[in-house]
């Protein structure tokens, strides 16, 4: 995948190994200290100004890696910024280039409502203290010699949750970051990132825990064609996971479970919305509080196979692995009972895995536990034609419309209509990363790279019903009530 | 009212999970769900005087021997 951070992943998958690595051999506390000199063993320096800077930086990595706060200033945010990686990019955001020719026409300063242009000696000069940051200069230029320079992080937040300090240091306003992680892979120096619980999955495993592991419908087709939810349950089992259950029969739980949900609010002409992205629920929540009753009681997925396997055994520990960061913050929400103990990203996972020597290796694609829907539920649209697909398995004669938002942007303005009382749909569908999970922040390929093994990996399922499928799974009874 | 429970793995050893499930059943039972938000927290490094508890920011050490008391006097008196 061609990101504009592929060093940076680097540097962070080596500190989640090293992170791992010390965990497994539980000398994390004597040895996270070395692990800074172990990277950067200088005397160059290869990223920043000086070595003491990138050691400060891997240090503060590492204590994200661990769970904790960069810095040691308390704060319950999944998502963090590494204030010594952040490079205090320009916050002026509109600023003339070398294009500028200072030509007769001056449709900047003409088109510019508050006076901020001026003609310097060899360009226009714009006042800082007088722009607006309204943009009519950039368009109005024949040479297109205005460029907008944007923070890339407050660029990408659907919240506005992205703010600087005096010094310029991003800032994180948590009261409005929905832990989407969008911004995450969006910054060039890579100065934002999110707690793990790596150490604590591998402590658990250590102590010998019942562990079993939850793998994301968004998963398929993620590492090739030939890496099959066979080669996760053996990779995973290897590592010391007690067992691996696909999140897709979770897909066919919550389809099942909206669907009923769905079918009664309809009937008293109710709006509802899924609640299966955290992301999306985070956003009701923090921005659109007045919504909340709007949003569907039916749990998510994860929370659904969480609570299947401890009802099966009340000492199993749940660990979701998926592309969401957001996850981690549903598993923080314990208002809800008995979802997963612990959320890991791909990355986590495999860095995980790898601190071990073990690697997914290709396997036939054998095991299935999800209908084709479940599997589906990890792409935009999915969660409608599943929940479509088991009203119509239950024989509720009802078509409802709904409005499938594809991304944070569509998931808000539909949000602004429900709220103005001036939404068409009955339903909303939301997920805030583009193209649902399968584009989520810590996705291994983006949904494009990844199609073509996703599609030929889910066609060769069965064609399995919803609620065929719960029954031969024994997950018809679990209760999806929040 | 903010209510975090460590649920970092040394915590979880000492019963992180009891704690946090009887805690939802409490809340339930007085019928505080509106007024408590309990909330799983990262591990901050308190290990020793697990399993570490915050009740709007202020550290309280709680076993699952005494979690009732803990509920009535600390969540429920300060409603």
């Amino acid at each position: 995948m061609v990101t504009n951070d592929a060093t940076i992943l680097k540097i962070k998958h080596e500190v989640l190994y090293e992170v791992a690595k010390l965990a497994w051999e539980g000398k994390l506390e004597e040895g996270k200290d070395d692990i800074p000199y172990k990277m950067i063993p200088g005397p160059q320096a290869q990223f920043r100004c000086c070595i003491y800077k990138e050691r400060e930086i891997i240090r503060q990595r590492v204590r994200l890696a661990s769970g904790l706060c960069p810095t040691g200033h308390d704060s319950m945010n999944v998502v963090q910024v590494i204030n010594a990686a952040c490079e205090e990019c320009p916050i002026a955001s509109y600023l003339v280039t070398d294009n500028c020719r200072k030509c007769m026409g001056k449709a900047c300063q003409n088109s510019c409502p508050f006076g901020a242009i001026s003609m310097g000696d060899f360009r226009a000069h714009i006042d800082p203290n007088k722009c607006r940051e309204c943009g009519k200069c950039a368009q109005a230029c024949p040479y297109s010699a205005i460029a907008h320079l944007e923070r890339p992080c407050k660029k990408v937040c659907p919240a506005d949750a992205i703010t600087y300090d005096e010094n310029g240091l991003c800032v994180i306003d948590e009261k409005k970051c929905i832990q989407c992680g969008a911004c995450i892979h969006s910054c060039p120096f890579g100065a934002i990132g999110t707690k793990t619980f790596l150490v604590d999955v591998i402590n658990l495993i250590l102590a010998g825990r019942r562990v079993v592991a939850m793998v994301a419908p968004a998963t398929e087709g993620q590492f090739g064609t030939d890496i099959t939810m066979a080669s996760w349950r053996t990779a995973l089992k290897k590592v010391g996971f007690a067992d691996m259950v696909e999140v897709g029969l979770g897909g066919d739980m919550t389809a099942a479970a909206e669907a009923a949900e769905w079918a009664e609010a309809y009937k008293e002409g109710k709006k509802l919305t899924t609640s299966c992205c955290p992301a999306f629920v985070n956003l009701i929540r923090q921005h659109f509080p007045t919504l909340t009753d709007h949003i569907s009681t039916t749990v998510s997925p994860m929370c659904g196979v969480s609570r299947m396997l401890k009802a099966q055994d009340p000492e199993t520990v749940t660990v979701f692995i998926g592309p969401c960061i957001a996850k981690k913050s549903e598993a923080l929400d314990l208002n809800i009972q008995n979802n997963a103990d612990y959320a890991l990203t791909f990355g986590e996972i495999r860095a995980l895995m790898r601190a071990k020597d073990v690697e997914l290796e290709p396997e036939e694609n054998s095991s299935q536990g999800s209908s084709v829907y479940g599997k589906r539920f990890g792409n935009s649209g999915g969660v409608t034609n599943a929940v479509l697909q088991s009203l119509k398995e239950m024989d509720e004669d009802i078509s409802p419309n709904v409005l499938r938002c594809n991304g944070a942007a569509e998931c808000k303005k539909a949000l602004m209509l429900l709220k103005a009382g001036r939404l068409l749909e009955d339903f909303i569908e939301g997920m805030a990363c583009v193209g649902g999970c399968v584009g989520g922040p810590s996705k291994h390929k983006t949904e494009l790279e990844a199609k073509k093994a996703r599609d030929l990996l889910i066609g060769q399922a069965d064609d399995r019903k919803i609620h065929e499928n719960l029954k031969m799974a024994g997950a018809d009874g679990v209760a999806m009530g929040r | 009212m903010r209510v975090s429970i460590c649920i970092g793995s040394a915590c979880h050893l000492k019963g992180s999970r009891q704690i946090i499930e009887r805690l939802q059943g409490l809340v339930r039972q007085y019928g505080v769900a509106g007024k408590v938000d309990l909330n799983g927290a990262f591990c901050s490094g308190n290990c020793e005087n697990g399993v570490c508890v915050t009740v709007d920011g202020e550290l309280f050490s709680v076993q699952p021997e005494n979690v009732d008391a803990f509920f009535e006097k600390e969540i429920l008196g300060r409603l």
